[in-house]
């Protein structure tokens, strides 16, 4: 039976193009280069590939129990204690990332166009929208990205063709070795995973033979787009690449006050605000249904609030700058991927191989 | 077998009337019999009282009783009631007759009250297309509507609401079209309200929809009969209110307010364009102050260094801040607009050239306002009547923003605009979503979205909402 509150497979594409977008083309260029030079490229590709693995993982999954959540999996093939264990995970991991994405959207407009360091405009913006979506039904959320998404992609397809005009030299490759690719893509396999939410929402979301293509589009669309990104910046900046922090803003800072229309570095910042609020939205929303699925006494305005005091005790006593955040971001979180690129993958297929078990059992 | 006391029934028909100074009664007594009526005389027609019903009945010569009193009566609506029902006839403008050799009541309609003819309704203007429009009464506005469908397929459906004033409630749709379910979803609707009265259709609205407290419309309503016609053959369902032209359709989607009347009567490539014009404007009324003030508080350093330049020089002089300056220029603008919209037409003219040349020039000149801020409320308050039909949600939407950008800048504005598409897309009245064609996408009917295509290529029905049947043209 048809779940009222689902999304369809073009909503769940979408929802994944703006995860696998969010927060790769600000802050994770500049960090890459610093550590493997232009093969930060490589990294990129190798962990997209991850993700990808991920995606074909949950549908999969999604054909062999179309009509199951996740949790519900865990706790029958591996139950209860294992469910709090891997949701309680689940939630801190959620509650990480949320951190990490407050703190480099906030850095970024803190110092490109708001000019004052008053991080209550910051929480007042993002607390009580992403409180909202996280509370409005899946369906609605879905749709809300839905009719967003062509304002997203155009800007992004504008960003990324125009950053090309300001490219003026092909930094040289096979700079960096393999163990300092591979060290790279491990420091910073934290800005990955983000697609974990397919998991958490699996009943939620429709998904018929043959959907595999429709899915994949958009997914594909928006590596490639995040690679032009990154490529566009090596090339825009080569050798200094490092010292610009922020590279969807800095490809196109080098064409500012295009045909007199003032500075088109601002439709990245606008780029980043649409993505930032998605992306929050979607982490609060998983953290939401993991935080009933462990707490199952306690409804979602507990979680909300729950989350609202802790974010904001952790965002104002915490971390404040960006040398934190980027420490925090190359210490911390590589650890809690481990939930996405380990635990996850693991479940699935234990769950993966029972189900071809049980098929073979049936058959004889 | 108990016949009436014609007088006796008569005098405590008036007492359940309370003795109103316009009900009128009269006997007559004639050799065999004696016949009563009674009725009202604000409220029936006078002169057909006396010539097709007193004066028949008062020369008749021959024997009276009641079926030959029946036949006698020459009106159109006759009908045999119960006594209980007198009251209620004789309030709904019928004349009440009774004889003493007979239990059985006559009541003849004869109501009549003056009511307007039809006419281009001032809420939808048309250039091309028919002018007429609904009236109060919901006798000629069936009779508009039935004229346009000369089918056994229009069904009107008849509905009381209201304990005190029994308003007459007309539920219309087309048979074959409708998804019946939502006829019968409106009926449960209409019958389970308990209310004093219902003054007009506006009345009815919280009680069809699911959000009754939300700022946004969520029912549509109309003054023409050829709007109602084609929202009828689309699927939908019209409701008709005694006593307001104005007439209700379900489903409703937000689109509807994006499409004109005049947008079915003209080309549609400049059907479309006109959609753009009026999707920017409205978008322009909702969001220009906000982002203004948004830009000149908190990102004036992403503005063109001439533009920048421009509003240093026009706001350096001005005492207030600018979100004081663009607050007093919205609150005079709408104070014009409330005065304009009471005062007759002569004397608001006069306050409108008092308020835009008077006091704004005045304003600028003297250096209370600038002209930057004068020139983005103007437009806005433009826009926002290139959609009229919401201009009071946009208001309220544009006051709204403008205090989300004076008070957090650019990502409030954008954050507010999630938070209000989330909002939006959260409703859904009847299964139809809200925002539907646009989220979720249905790319059939975005054929008649912002979009227009040709009458030939438009082969279905909407998909925003369940129909009966899908196929409108082969």
């Amino acid at each position: 039976m048809k779940n009222e509150q689902s999304i369809n497979v073009w909503q769940t594409s979408i929802m994944l193009f703006l995860m696998i977008f969010a927060n790769k083309v600000l802050l994770l260029p500049s960090l890459l280069y610093r550590e493997a030079n232009v093969e930060g490229t490589i990294c990129y590709i190798i962990l997209f590939l991850l993700e990808i693995g991920l995606i074909t993982l949950f549908i999969y999954l999604k054909r062999k129990y179309p009509e199951t959540s996740f949790h519900e999996l865990i706790k029958a093939k591996l139950g209860t204690i294992t469910l709090k264990v891997i949701y309680i995970l689940f939630i801190i991991f959620f509650v990480c990332k949320l951190v990490l994405i407050y703190n480099i959207t906030y850095i970024f407009f803190k110092d490109l166009i708001y000019k004052q360091d008053n991080s209550v405009i910051f929480l007042i913006c993002f607390l009580p929208i992403i409180n909202y979506l996280s509370f409005i039904n899946f369906r609605a959320f879905g749709r809300t990205c839905q009719l967003f998404f062509p304002i997203i992609l155009i800007i992004a397809l504008f960003c990324v063709l125009l950053s090309f005009i300001s490219v003026d030299s092909v930094p040289l490759l096979y700079q960096s070795n393999l163990s300092d690719i591979i060290i790279t893509t491990l420091k910073h396999i934290s800005s990955f995973g983000d697609v974990i939410f397919l998991f958490i929402f699996m009943d939620k979301i429709d998904y018929k033979k043959g959907d595999g293509k429709k899915l994949f589009s958009l997914v594909i669309l928006a590596i490639i787009l995040v690679v032009g990104t990154s490529v566009a910046f090596y090339y825009s900046y080569t050798y200094t690449s490092f010292m610009h922090p922020y590279a969807i803003f800095e490809v196109l800072g080098n064409i500012k006050d295009y045909g007199g229309l003032g500075r088109i570095d601002v439709i990245a910042v606008i780029f980043v605000m649409f993505l930032t609020y998605f992306q929050m939205a979607i982490y609060l929303k998983s953290y939401t249904k993991c935080f009933n699925v462990v707490f199952t006494k306690l409804n979602s305005i507990y979680a909300l609030v729950s989350f609202d005091i802790g974010f904001i005790l952790i965002v104002e006593l915490l971390i404040r700058n960006l040398e934190k955040t980027i420490a925090y971001g190359e210490s911390v979180l590589p650890y809690l991927s481990l939930i996405s690129f380990f635990i996850v993958p693991i479940c699935s297929i234990i769950f993966l191989i029972i189900k071809k078990k049980q098929n073979n059992k049936e058959k004889e | 077998m108990n016949f009436f006391n014609v007088e006796k029934e008569i005098k405590s028909i008036k007492d359940q009337l309370h003795n109103s100074f316009d009900v009128v009664d009269r006997v007559l007594n004639l050799k065999d019999i004696s016949v009563g009526f009674i009725y009202l005389k604000s409220f029936t027609d006078n002169l057909i009282f006396s010539t097709a019903i007193y004066q028949p009945i008062s020369s008749y010569e021959g024997k009276l009783d009641f079926d030959v009193i029946k036949k006698l009566v020459q009106a159109n609506d006759i009908k045999e009631i119960k006594k209980e029902e007198i009251v209620d006839n004789i309030l709904k403008g019928g004349v009440v007759i009774l004889t003493n050799n007979s239990n059985k009541i006559l009541s003849v309609d004869i109501q009549k009250f003056n009511a307007r003819a039809p006419s281009e309704p001032p809420t939808t203007p048309v250039i091309q297309g028919p002018r007429e429009g609904f009236t109060e009464d919901i006798k000629t506005n069936i009779g508009l509507l039935r004229k346009r469908f000369y089918s056994a397929d229009l069904v009107l459906k008849n509905l009381t609401v209201g304990k005190r004033t029994q308003t007459q409630i007309i539920i219309a749709y087309l048979d074959s079209v409708v998804d019946k379910r939502i006829v019968k979803e409106i009926e449960k609707k209409l019958k389970k309200i308990d209310i004093d009265g219902v003054v007009d259709s506006y009345y009815l609205i919280p009680f069809l929809i699911d959000r009754p407290n939300s700022l946004f419309k969520q029912v549509g309503n109309t003054e023409k009969p050829d709007i109602v016609c084609a929202k009828l053959l689309e699927g939908r369902v019209a409701i008709m209110v005694d006593n307001t032209p104005m007439v209700l359709t379900v489903p409703f989607v937000l689109l509807e307010e994006l499409q004109n009347t005049n947008d079915y009567y003209t080309n549609y490539i400049y059907s479309t364009l006109l959609r753009f014009v009026r999707l920017i404007g409205s978008l322009f009324a909702i969001l220009g102050p906000g982002i203004y003030i948004a830009l000149q508080l908190f990102h004036y350093n992403i503005l063109p260094l001439k533009y920048l330049i421009t509003i240093a020089d026009s706001t350096q002089q001005i005492p207030f801040t600018p979100f004081i300056e663009i607050l007093f220029i919205s609150l005079l603008f709408q104070i014009l607009y409330e005065v304009s919209l009471r005062l007759p037409s002569y004397l608001g003219l006069a306050t409108s050239i008092v308020g835009a040349l008077i006091l704004g020039d005045t304003g600028v000149k003297a250096g209370l306002i600038s002209p930057p801020a004068v020139i983005v409320v103007a437009i806005a308050k433009i826009a926002l009547y290139t959609i009229p039909e919401q201009s009071a949600q946009i208001t309220v939407l544009q006051f709204i923003f403008l205090l989300i950008g004076a008070s957090v800048g650019l990502l409030g504005i954008i954050g507010g605009s999630i938070y209000f598409i989330g909002y939006l897309n959260s409703i859904e009245n009847y299964r139809t979503p809200y925002l539907a064609p646009f989220s979720p996408f249905i790319l059939r009917d975005n054929k008649d979205g912002i979009v227009k295509v040709s009458l030939t290529s438009m082969k279905e029905r909407p998909l925003s909402f369940e129909t009966n049947n899908k196929r409108r043209q082969k």
